[in-house]
């Protein structure tokens, strides 16, 4: 090989080897955009979810009853999937669910708008239950929220 | 090699260099924007703290009472909150009753907070009395761990004694 084919030998690697690591670091770049919208998106729904969750607890007229964080059993016995998403202004999917801790088992109430979505926000907060008898009983409340 | 050869070799490391620079840079800049949002989460976590104890707090025990020192049991009355037990308690034991006296009815608590949580933490719930030199441990249920997590109080004034409840968090 001639002095000429050398150079052009070592230009041909240096060009390989140049579209190489551009290659990379827009795979980089690509993954990195794609990362952060995941993020985005994921961190819209922990806080659509949030923010359920905290108007929930003062649901007024249709739950709260002048304490914060206090739920009726009767009253989440009437509640349904349209009047959440109308009270509270829920514009995405959403699974509640509410459990009662009390002493031999207690009860749960749950809704849906549907079959959830794979990517799904959550809020775990704890609530108070107000039942029969003038007891009050500690409630889990847990919701997911995702986007239509 | 000749001139041109080394030319082309020397411009194409430049290149390569700059190339991993940049590499780095973004690299660091993913590194710090993928990075988990812990202020975030901890503020969830210490939120979610502060919703449990209030739960726990203003829940009733069906009959809660503890064992007086004559051996009879003491009846506190139908619906007692765990709030007026705890305090009545931490009062009690600050003025030397034994914490066993409680035990029925500790357990009770304990039962609540553990069925409240999520399998997510473990929690340990500390009573708390002040003196001269801050807070001082009265007693505490659930797990010992030491370690710090996050917590939620409430402080109160009962007969004249600064009383404090407080709900602490752990990882499981």
């Amino acid at each position: 090989m001639d002095r000429r084919g050398f150079a052009f030998v070592q230009d041909l690697f240096c060009v390989m080897v140049a579209m190489i690591s551009v290659s990379l670091l827009v795979v980089d770049l690509a993954s990195t955009f794609a990362a952060n919208q995941e993020r985005s998106a994921q961190k819209r729904l922990d806080e659509d979810a949030r923010r359920v969750c905290d108007d929930l607890l003062q649901f007024d007229p249709v739950l709260w009853k002048g304490e914060r964080g206090m739920l009726e059993e009767g009253k989440l016995d009437a509640l349904d999937v349209a009047t959440i998403r109308e009270g509270l202004r829920v514009d995405f999917g959403f699974s509640l669910s509410i459990v009662q801790v009390a002493d031999g088992g207690g009860r749960s109430w749950s809704w849906s708008t549907g079959p959830p979505a794979e990517d799904r926000g959550a809020c775990v907060t704890s609530a108070s239950l107000r039942g029969g008898g003038g007891s009050i009983s500690p409630a889990r409340v847990v919701l997911w929220a995702w986007r239509d | 090699m000749d001139s041109v050869g080394q030319e082309g070799f020397y411009d194409a490391m430049l290149f390569l260099m700059i190339i991993s620079v940049a590499s780095c840079l973004v690299l660091s800049s993913t590194l710090i924007l993928t990075k988990p949002d812990e202020g975030a989460m901890r503020d969830a976590v210490l939120e979610y703290a502060r919703a449990s104890l209030d739960s726990m707090l203003s829940s009733t025990l069906p009959e809660a009472f503890y064992e007086g020192g004559d051996g009879g049991r003491v009846t506190l009355g139908n619906n007692t909150t765990v709030e007026d037990y705890l305090l009545l308690e931490t009062y009690l034991v600050s003025q030397g009753m034994q914490v066993s006296a409680f035990s029925d009815c500790n357990r009770k608590v304990e039962m609540i907070a553990r069925e409240l949580l999520t399998g997510a933490y473990d929690f340990s719930l500390e009573t708390k009395i002040g003196g001269e030199r801050g807070f001082e441990n009265v007693f505490s249920l659930g797990t010992s761990d030491s370690s710090a997590g996050y917590s939620a109080a409430s402080d109160y004034s009962v007969c004249g004694e600064s009383i404090r409840i407080e709900l602490v968090l752990h990882w499981a």
